[in-house]
């Protein structure tokens, strides 16, 4: 998750080449599921209040139309439930959790996806000192 | 903020256009959707500094939005279903994504064209009883249906036993695609987000090993048929050089000779022969094959050589 972050965090180059822009584009993708049940974790969220966590969190930024099918994919494989609340002022909300099979996946994925940073950081070690020392 | 009549009509005609858009679903479900993208604009619009416009272009293009809950809901239908066409709809789908996708979808459709052929041709065995069944020989190994073309040493093997042979040899194809397909699809879908591009990874074996096996089973039963037929029956004729024979006629197979002489002069001879029945072998004499030997004189053009030939057979 740190590494997907801190790519997340750097400002987007304009010069960047279209290949490199598709492939970040395929990272933030990929590690969408996994952000939405992680926004989760700590408790029932509505579709608008995940995309501003991902905002403030992560500056995972996207088609904010994408998270819902996301949001309903996740819950047709029971990994989310929901339930719509009547709001006090405004509109009902449409609130998302995790089920039991919901937080297991996300530890799962939790485990292996710090397993593959740590092993990519690893390899990468060396660029970046390069790179630092070019700076 | 409030959206005025105005604001309210662009959200109404953007929820219209989403709801067109959504494939075939539940009116509950469908209603759902719309009314969760509904709340949404809402209350970004109660955000300060969002403009209506502003919060739609952010939720992207109404067909975009619904082609997303399109491909997931037919890929979810997919990998529950066993309609080949549900099957082949969502590994198109899939091939517009990347090359794994494309590799699926490829191996889908020789999957269900190999077993629907198979069980095409059982059917159509007792309607078309020569023309279809498994004919091997030497270098020869072909089933199917299609005009007769061979003759001895290639002969028909299976007769009617062709019928349940090719049944479940095309069942079994038919139940091996589905199957790999559809075990790909549940995997894919409890992998990655939206099937992006570049991310089967892991299970992209079973489509690959789909194609794989249906490539090599077409390859052994169709990419041995005429031409090696061709090279082996012909392979034993003596001369410099063999050119491939040619029809003259429905019945007339010509055989053509060039040989070179001690002088260094050519020699261009054709071999006729009229096949019988069960057809005949070019060099054979025997009682179903009657063959004319010429040789082509200075100036003589090969339609008049082989003119000649047939009056004389």
């Amino acid at each position: 998750m740190y590494i997907a972050m801190k790519i997340q965090k750097e400002p987007v180059d304009l010069g960047k080449s279209q290949p490199l822009e598709r492939w970040e584009q395929q990272i933030r993708k990929g590690a969408l599921e996994m952000a939405t049940l992680a926004a989760l974790w700590s408790g029932r969220l509505y579709g608008l209040e995940i995309i501003r966590r991902f905002e403030d969190s992560s500056q995972l930024t996207l088609a904010e139309g994408t998270i819902y099918p996301i949001l309903g994919r996740l819950k047709s494989e029971g990994l989310l439930a929901s339930e719509w609340v009547e709001a006090e002022a405004g509109h009902p909300r449409k609130y998302y959790w995790l089920t039991g099979a919901g937080r297991t996946r996300l530890q799962q994925m939790a485990e292996t996806w710090t397993e593959f940073s740590r092993e990519l950081g690893r390899l990468l070690k060396p660029v970046i000192a390069a790179q630092k020392e070019e700076v | 903020m409030n959206p005025s009549k105005e604001q309210e009509l662009q959200i109404d005609n953007y929820l219209r256009k989403l709801r067109e858009c959504l494939p075939d679903m539940s009116v509950a479900d469908r209603e759902e959707i719309v009314r969760e993208i509904s709340v949404h604009i809402r209350e970004s619009a109660q955000e300060a500094n969002s403009s209506i416009e502003e919060i739609l272009k952010r939720l992207g293009s109404a067909e975009n939005l619904a082609s997303q809950y399109g491909h997931d809901l037919l890929i979810r239908h997919a990998s529950r279903s066993i309609s080949p066409v549900l099957i082949l709809r969502a590994t198109l789908e899939l091939a517009k994504r990347g090359l794994e996708g494309t590799v699926l979808f490829l191996g889908a459709l020789l999957g269900y064209g190999l077993g629907g052929g198979l069980v095409l041709t059982a059917i159509l065995k007792p309607i078309f009883p020569r023309q279809t069944g498994l004919w091997i020989g030497p270098g020869v190994f072909d089933f199917g249906i299609h005009e007769p073309r061979y003759s001895d040493p290639v002969h028909e093997v299976l007769g009617w036993w062709y019928i349940p042979l090719a049944l479940c040899l095309g069942c079994f194809f038919l139940w091996l695609t589905t199957y790999g397909i559809r075990r790909f699809l549940r995997r894919s879908k409890q992998r990655g987000p939206l099937f992006a591009r570049g991310q089967m990874g892991v299970s992209t074996n079973a489509g690959v090993s789909i194609l794989l096996t249906s490539l090599l089973v077409a390859v052994v039963c169709f990419g041995n048929a005429t031409p090696s037929f061709q090279k082996t029956h012909f392979s034993s004729m003596t001369g410099d050089r063999v050119a491939a024979p040619s029809d003259v006629g429905q019945q007339l197979q010509v055989q053509i000779h060039i040989t070179r002489d001690a002088g260094g002069g050519l020699h261009v001879q054709f071999v006729f022969s009229r096949r019988s029945e069960r057809g005949c072998r070019p060099g054979r004499q025997d009682g179903d094959c009657e063959h004319s030997t010429r040789t082509a004189e200075a100036g003589e053009s090969s339609a008049d050589v082989g003119a000649a030939a047939e009056r004389t057979l």
